[in-house]
């Protein structure tokens, strides 16, 4: 399984110029604010399309992105998490949908809040639970915009330790971030500067001055 | 909760249709009662599920399913075929066909922008329609004597006992159960637009397929209603909001049993309240505004609150 | 005796006996060949008789086939002869039309005693007297398809709006019926209004009429329970408008005609449907008379009014801030009542052209009511008070029996105008349909 892209897009005056290739495993994006990450990532999602070039999906089944999301301050962390359940079906969720989704939850160990309103959720627990939706969705390609926003040290290397168990099970996952130190809980890093791809490989590669503070997954 | 409402409703339907000055007689209650107590029904079930669709899709808890501008244009086709037939001599069509007339006009007009731009677009042309048809219905009554405006006015306004009996009214309530069912299986896709069309499409909803069903599936709710009882307010605004309050629930196919049940709710007891408590009949749009209204300031009030 | 003779004798004897026995013989099949024959022939008669007696009994049933047909025959030439005579019975009736001279929303036309009349909804309507024979009724239903069929004189009406109990009153005052208000069963709105007919007003208090609630959602059950044989109504559209209505009287089975009056374009249109409401109560040639004496005294009024000095006529309200001005139907009354509109000239009339000729007006006719003092006006909007008519007390407003009266007694109408406009002319009265201000 794997996504070729090679794609040119422009918003307004800002120029996406990128070709390259998402793996199995976990990919970091990383780069200064405005590099074009976001656009990238939704480009690979297929919600924004590409002026010029494609993107091409090998056995890439179901494909989420999750970004910016507007929550109503009255949904419970439950309704946000079974938000990432809405490709499964058209028909209402259900309790195999509400079991899926309370499983993620209790991975980011935010279990206890499923029936807490989200105006009363810290920045940090929302997102938890945001990424638990993210992840019930069980998709093949799975696009992450800013995941650790919100997220102070200890559940920043947490949830990356998450997200590559996730992606070691044959899946694709591509998170952005602009935090260097958790590179090393990547598999691979793409590196972008002013909408062009500046270095893409493997992760132990990328020389970076940030201390990792993450242990690396022994690969077997 | 859901057996509670089921329970509500039926003890509700019962007494709209055994109670009343002429008690348990059956023939007035096949005539008079059924048709009021299906139009009831109807129209809450409709008006409810219309407006949380709409609250869904616009973000705005303050949305109403009179918003999108079709029971405006709905009332003027139904009022022009009535000048039609008085200053010209054509046919008059009945307020039921002249309504459902202007409602599918509209629903078409409305669904070919859903197509190609954002239920924001949408919403604005509603405004717009409603506004329009509004001063052009003015003009129109232009041409009538005054003495004759009040009684157009009053005639207008939203009531259930005009609910068709026959085989319209049978359409009618089929037409309901259809739109019912097919919201039902469209719910999940509906409910993620509460995020946003661009994050629902990107959580794996057809976020496009949920915003034409919204506007599909309120437009053609609200048509069926305003041809069947008229213009009948504040349900479509309030049986959401009960029905997330009383669930504690907040996603559109969480709620929306309880969203339609709660409509027929308030539609029957308004009914029944009109008929039984005031001392004369009163335009069933009267009660609810007196509830609505209060209850819709109360909701305006928790929401400015928040923010 | 010998031997030879006793054998002699005994041979002859025996010869004697064999010629004896084959005569015997002989005789035998003989006989038994007749009595073949015989039992032949008696077979043959057998047959016959039963072909014959065959032969009978299919005669017999040919006869009463044929008797059958006969019956038939007679039946049919009977039924053939009832409809001949009920087509020449029904031909020979005096048919033809009530005139109508003003009114363009009914019609009314009749044979024999039979009334087909056209509502203002374009029904037929077909009006019979009771005890009409079976088979002429299923005759003239056949002929005219009705939408619905009333039996008159009706016994019981329900009445949803004022001014058509007062065109039935009109009928029963001047034609001397009191049966015709006696049938008035049921008034919708009947205790929320005034009357202003004593009559009325007096059934309604001791309910020998009864208020069936408001027209546009009247007490079915109250309404049902009166067994009316006819409900006047009319027609406004909308889920709260009478077309609700209609379509439950329908639905109730209960017999409505529609009476829309108030869209006649004139005041003699509108009140002609007292013709209409007449054949009802059996009373047409009555209301034909009314009306033409309504119409004759119109005339005069008008001719009275023709040649005198038009002083100038201001017809207006003020309602809600905005200025009602008089529509085009008004200003041919006050033309009629020898009276000029003072806005002739103008497509648009609000309060500045009002007041820009303030000086230029003789009378006021306020077109509402609900005041009684010139101060009440005032009080609506302070500005009139620079109005000639004002100024010098000749104000007049709407009484409150004028919606209810106005369309059945025109005639009225232009007498009270008359002595509005031209008290010269025609010394005022008492006042009925409009209000002095003081």
């Amino acid at each position: 399984m794997y996504v070729r892209f090679d794609v040119v897009k422009r918003l307004g005056d800002f120029t996406l110029e990128a070709s390259g290739e998402l793996r199995e495993g976990l990919t970091c994006v990383v780069g200064p604010n405005g590099s074009g990450k976001t656009t990238l990532l939704k480009i690979l999602a297929g919600l924004l399309k590409p002026d010029r070039g494609a993107v091409e999906y090998v056995g890439v089944g179901a494909r989420t992105y999750v970004g910016e999301l507007y929550v109503p301050p009255d949904a419970t962390a439950l309704e946000v998490a079974l938000a990432g359940r809405s490709r499964f079906s058209s028909l209402p969720v259900g309790r195999r949908d509400e079991e899926a989704a309370m499983k993620y939850m209790r991975l980011l160990e935010v279990e206890d809040l499923a029936e807490r309103r989200w105006r009363t959720l810290s920045g940090g627990q929302r997102q938890r639970v945001i990424i638990a939706a993210a992840l019930a969705s069980e998709a093949d390609l799975l696009l992450l915009d800013e995941p650790l926003s919100n997220l102070h040290g200890d559940w920043r290397s947490r949830v990356m330790k998450i997200l590559a168990d996730y992606a070691a099970a044959g899946r694709i996952v591509a998170v952005t971030t602009h935090h260097g130190d958790v590179l090393r809980c990547c598999d691979f890093v793409l590196a972008l500067r002013e909408g062009r791809i500046t270095w893409s490989g493997a992760a132990g590669d990328y020389n970076e001055f940030f201390e990792s503070s993450c242990d690396r997954r022994a690969k077997n | 909760m859901k057996a509670l409402l089921l329970a509500a409703i039926s003890l509700l339907f019962s007494a709209e249709l055994l109670l009343g000055p002429a008690g348990a007689d059956p023939y007035v209650i096949e005539a008079v009662r059924l048709p009021r107590a299906v139009g009831a029904v109807v129209g809450g079930v409709l008006l409810g599920l219309s407006g949380l669709l709409l609250q869904t899709a616009l973000r705005n808890p303050l949305a109403d399913p009179y918003v999108l501008g079709v029971s405006g244009v709905a009332v003027l086709t139904a009022l022009g075929s009535y000048l039609l037939w008085r200053l010209v001599g054509l046919p008059y069509l009945g307020f039921y066909l002249g309504a459902l007339i202007g409602a599918s006009a509209a629903t078409a007009a409305l669904l070919l922008l859903a197509n190609r731009a954002g239920i924001l677009v949408v919403l604005m042309t509603g405004v717009l329609l409603s506004y329009a048809s509004s001063s052009i219905l003015q003009l129109m009554l232009l041409a009538l004597p005054p003495e004759e405006l009040g009684y157009l006015y009053v005639g207008l306004q939203g009531s259930f006992a005009a609910y068709p009996a026959g085989v319209p009214g049978v359409a009618t309530a089929l037409a309901t159960l259809a739109v019912v069912v097919a919201t039902f299986l469209n719910l999940r896709h509906v409910a993620a637009l509460m995020h946003g069309e661009e994050a629902a499409a990107g959580l794996g909803a057809d976020a496009r397929r949920a915003v034409m069903y919204v506007v599909g599936a309120a437009a053609v709710g609200v048509g069926i209603t305003v041809a069947s009882v008229g213009p009948v307010g504040f349900i479509g605004l309030l049986a959401p909001h009960m029905a997330r309050w009383l669930t504690g629930r907040h996603r559109a196919d969480l709620v929306f049993i309880e969203t339609a049940g709660l409509g027929a709710v308030l539609a029957l007891a308004a009914d029944l309240a009109v008929r039984l408590l005031l001392p004369r009949e009163l335009p069933v749009n009267v009660l609810l505004s007196l509830v609505g209204a209060p209850a819709a300031g109360w909701l305006l009030w928790r929401h400015v609150r928040k923010i | 005796m010998n031997n030879k003779l006793s054998t002699a004798l005994s041979v002859v004897a025996v010869i004697l006996a064999a010629v004896a026995a084959a005569l015997a013989y002989q005789a035998y099949t003989a006989t038994q060949t007749e009595v073949k024959a015989l039992a032949e022939r008696l077979g043959k008669v057998q047959q016959s008789l039963d072909m014959l007696s065959n032969s009978l009994a299919k005669l017999a049933e040919e006869a009463a086939a044929l008797r059958a047909e006969v019956r038939a025959v007679n039946n049919t030439a009977a039924a053939a002869y009832a409809q001949a005579k009920l087509v020449s019975e029904a031909v020979s009736r005096p048919a033809g039309a009530v005139p109508v001279k003003y009114a363009k929303l009914f019609t009314i036309s009749y044979e024999g005693d039979i009334y087909v009349l056209t509502d203002a909804m374009g029904r037929r309507v077909l009006a019979v007297p009771r005890g009409l024979p079976q088979d002429l009724l299923t005759y003239y239903r056949a002929k005219y398809r009705p939408d619905v069929v009333v039996e008159y004189p009706v016994k019981r009406v329900v009445v949803m709006a004022s001014t058509h109990v007062a065109m039935i009153y009109r009928l029963y005052k001047e034609a001397g019926r009191p049966d015709i208000l006696r049938s008035v069963a049921g008034i919708m709105w009947g205790r929320e209004y005034n009357w202003y007919m004593p009559e009325v007003a007096a059934m309604l208090e001791n309910g020998t009429i009864t208020d069936v609630g408001p027209a546009y959602s009247p007490n079915y059950e109250r309404l049902t329970a009166l067994k009316p044989d006819v409900v006047f109504v009319y027609f406004y559209p909308g889920p709260y408008g009478t077309e609700t209505v209609i379509n439950r009287l329908a639905q109730l089975g209960l017999p409505y005609v529609v009476v829309n009056e108030f869209q006649e374009p004139s005041p003699l249109g509108r009140a002609e449907w007292i013709k209409f409401f007449a054949v009802f109560f059996n009373a047409t040639r009555d209301a034909v008379r009314i009306f033409d004496a309504a119409e004759a005294r119109w005339n005069s009024l008008a001719a009275l009014a023709a040649d005198l000095d038009r002083p100038r006529v201001a017809w207006f309200t003020i309602f809600g801030g905005v200025l009602y001005p008089a529509g085009p139907q008004v200003r041919e009354l006050i033309r009629l009542a020898g009276g000029r509109y003072a806005y002739a000239n103008y497509s648009r009339v609000d309060l500045e052209v009002v007041l820009k000729h303030r000086n230029d007006v003789d009378v006021l006719i306020w077109s509402s009511y609900g005041v009684s003092t010139i101060q009440d006006i005032v009080k609506v909007e302070p500005r009139l008070a620079e109005l000639r008519p004002v100024i010098l007390g000749r104000v007049y407003a709407y009484s409150p029996a004028f919606y209810q009266l106005a369309n059945a007694y025109p005639d009225k109408l232009l007498e009270e105008l008359i002595w509005i406009i031209h008290p010269e002319a025609l010394p005022p009265g008492n006042f009925t349909l409009f209000t002095p201000l003081r």
